[in-house]
């Protein structure tokens, strides 16, 4: 497997162009062949597999260079792209089954590389592939919000790119962990790293842009992006002790929001936030036990995660419906999506014999080791906010509220499948948590089955109920948009740059008789520089008025120049004749004295203008940003 | 809306597993951390309870209002976009 056409990432990009080529009645199983072909490939690397390729100054890419822990990553995120590519058979849209699979293929890349030329190629792939993903949906919203996320993450990757150039330029091609150094580089490559991993502030672009995905591609959107910023900061910012506080604020946060969330995939997203939230702590305390607690949970995430938009999707696709308050009673309706929800909630919750109990109870008993009692004990309060929104809220007010009657459309039979796969992983991995453990990257002794973890967690879990019950009346969502981060740029960002455009057009106005004789000097001067120097030497006619005046000049001129020459003065008339009908056939004679610019342009007043409209534009600007 | 003699099957439910985790917790659990809520038998009951009351109320009486607008706040008049 030496050869960079077994890369599991290329594998799943040949597959998703392959797809859209072909016919509507097969598209959607080729990802699907795709997909099983990158995940046995993926399998068949070994540690220590180093895949390389040439490129300029003698510099040779890392394509691949597998070690335990972008091993362990790439098979989850192999055997993502294979139940979300089940999940999307009966989907026949060739856009979108080739942005999800370049997008899965994109995570791999840079999940796999060496590098961080490689990694920066494969994190826009990922961003640019993922965009269409969100695009798909298209509607008005998802446009929008598809644009929104394109202009975050062209941010996010910018300062990626300009932190990689730096490393680059300094000699250190290969990724390494920066986080001793607290340079320039280190900012910007963690800026960069942070927007994709949803990090507070940075985080609106996900629960702006995931709930307006298709239901097919938010599946592959909430399994990739987020954690593939998570093996980076793994890889890259291990032990960066802020991480931990920022991990601990991520988590409470996102399990705040989501209590008064009523879009289904919002709520959902703002527990992407609040889950990642617990592996950038890991990251940040960078113990063994807290790393693989990490990689851990991000390994278990994808799948009840995706398991959770799998389910929500899919009651979307029955019903119509996005809004949890519009929902209900669907218990009896859809019991099959309720059994998978249910685990999907119970391993989220880290409900002791789900996955999610046994990479979540890494972390949190890896910040009380390391001597973070706080943090400890903020993360079981995200695990409280989690359950509550989840179990709870979700699964009550959408299967067991009030029925309102809702019509439910069959569902396709790959929907089901990939549901099916999703839970038994679930079960699978919570029940033998050594199938997972086995892959953790750092040498670690932990048993999540003792006394003490599972009274912990029954504890934790079944008394969030009881405030749950004692407010149900108020826990029920209402039909109302939650303002977060995204806010300052969809209003005072967007007002700032409303009134600076509107301060460029003022001002071009404003300054409009001053511009344009600007442009008409440069103009002149371009056509006949001897204006400058009084020398008339005029070729050109303003209109009927001047054109008469200059026949009348030229025909004097000649006249006191050649007088008595008949011949000269025919000549003359001659001149003024084809002039006339010159001016007549351009037009010239019909504007009535009034210049207008766009009838005859030159190159240089065309530049001396828009160089001096930017001055103009540029003053105001920076005018508006310093006031 | 749930009925309230549900609630209080619930709540009879949710005291028999605590009163059961709290024996097994003096019997058998081996505190894997020395603050007071590793040691004490039944901390974490008073945690979940305590964060739950305060995470409810704190979202539903507090963030909502500060946050929360009609669902067409960003829609009204695209120009705001």
């Amino acid at each position: 497997m030496n050869s960079l056409i077994f890369h599991p990432g290329l594998i799943l990009i040949a597959a998703g162009l392959t797809a859209a080529l072909f016919p509507k009645s097969i598209r959607g199983f080729v990802p699907v062949v795709g997909a099983a072909a990158a995940l046995v490939s993926m399998v068949s690397i070994d540690y220590g597999t180093e895949i390389g390729l040439s490129f300029i100054n003698g510099i040779t890419l890392a394509v691949i260079s597998a070690d335990s822990l972008n091993w362990v990553f790439g098979l989850i995120f192999s055997m993502m792209a294979f139940i979300g590519a089940v999940y999307s058979v009966h989907n026949k849209s060739a856009l979108e089954a080739a942005a999800s699979m370049i997008y899965a293929g994109g995570a791999l890349g840079v999940t796999l590389c060496g590098d961080w030329m490689t990694l920066i190629f494969f994190w826009e792939l990922m961003a640019a592939s993922s965009l269409f993903l969100i695009w798909a949906g298209r509607t008005e919203k998802s446009v929008k919000a598809g644009i929104r996320y394109l202009l975050v993450h062209m941010f996010g990757g910018n300062c990626l790119l300009i932190g990689i150039i730096f490393k680059v330029s300094a000699g250190d091609i290969l990724i390494q962990n920066i986080s001793q150094v607290h340079d320039a580089a280190f900012w910007l490559i963690l800026t960069g790293v942070a927007v994709n991993a949803a990090i507070p502030p940075l985080h609106g672009w996900l629960t702006d842009a995931y709930p307006e995905g298709t239901i097919t591609g938010s599946v592959f959107l909430s399994s990739f992006t987020t954690k593939v910023a998570v093996y980076c900061l793994i890889r890259i910012f291990a032990g960066t002790e802020f991480l931990v506080w920022v991990g601990v604020v991520m988590a409470v946060y996102g399990a705040v929001f989501a209590i008064i969330e009523n879009d289904m995939r919002r709520l959902l997203s703002y527990h992407i936030v609040s889950q990642v939230g617990f592996m950038v702590a890991g990251a940040g305390i960078g113990t063994a036990l807290a790393l693989n607690g990490a990689a851990a949970h991000a390994f278990s995430h994808i799948l009840y995660k995706s398991l959770l938009f799998m389910c929500a999707g899919t009651i979307m696709y029955a019903t119509g419906i996005r809004s949890i308050n519009k929902l209900g009673g669907l218990a009896k309706k859809m019991p099959f999506v309720l059994v998978c929800f249910t685990v999907a909630a119970f391993s989220i919750a880290g409900v002791p014999l789900f996955n999610g109990f046994i990479s979540k109870s890494i972390t949190i008993t890896a910040a009380c080791e390391a001597g973070y009692p706080l943090a400890e004990i903020l993360l079981q309060l995200a695990s409280v906010g989690t359950f509550l929104s989840i179990v709870m809220k979700m699964m009550y007010f959408v299967f067991f509220g009030k029925d309102k009657n809702i019509e439910v459309k069959p569902i396709p039979k790959n929907m089901y499948i990939a549901m099916g796969i999703g839970s038994v992983l679930c079960i699978l991995y919570g029940v033998f948590p050594g199938l997972l453990y086995r892959f953790l990257p750092y040498d670690f002794e932990y048993h999540p089955f003792t006394w003490d973890h599972i009274v912990q967690y029954v504890q934790l879990l079944a008394v969030s109920a009881v405030p749950f019950i004692m407010y149900i009346e108020h826990m029920e969502p209402h039909s109302r948009l939650s303002l977060d981060t995204d806010w300052f740029y969809r209003k005072p960002f967007a007002w700032i740059v409303r009134t600076v455009s509107s301060l460029c057009v003022t001002v071009q106005i404003g300054f409009g008789a001053f511009f344009r004789g600007i442009y008409d000097g440069v103009r002149r001067a371009a056509k006949n520089p001897l204006v400058f120097i009084g020398e008339h030497g005029v070729t050109e006619y303003k209109g009927a008025g001047d054109l008469e005046k200059t026949q009348n000049v030229r025909r004097e001129d000649f006249d006191d120049e050649f007088a008595g020459n008949d011949i000269d003065a025919e000549l003359a008339v001659a001149i003024a004749e084809a002039d006339k009908a010159q001016a007549f056939a351009t037009g010239e004679t019909e504007s009535n004295d009034v210049y207008d610019p766009d009838k005859e342009r030159e190159p240089v007043g065309d530049i001396m203008s828009v160089v001096v409209f930017t001055f103009i534009a540029a003053a105001a600007f920076i005018a508006a940003a310093v006031m | 809306m749930m009925r309230k003699s549900t609630k209080v099957k619930i709540y009879i439910i949710i005291v028999a597993v605590c009163v059961m985790s709290v024996i097994a917790e003096v019997l058998f659990a081996h505190p894997h951390g020395g603050e007071i809520w590793h040691t004490v038998p039944g901390a974490d009951i008073v945690i979940a309870f305590a964060g739950g009351w305060i995470l409810i109320l704190f979202a539903k009486k507090i963030l909502a209002l500060i946050v929360q607008r009609e669902e067409n706040y960003y829609d009204r008049g695209d120009k705001d976009e």
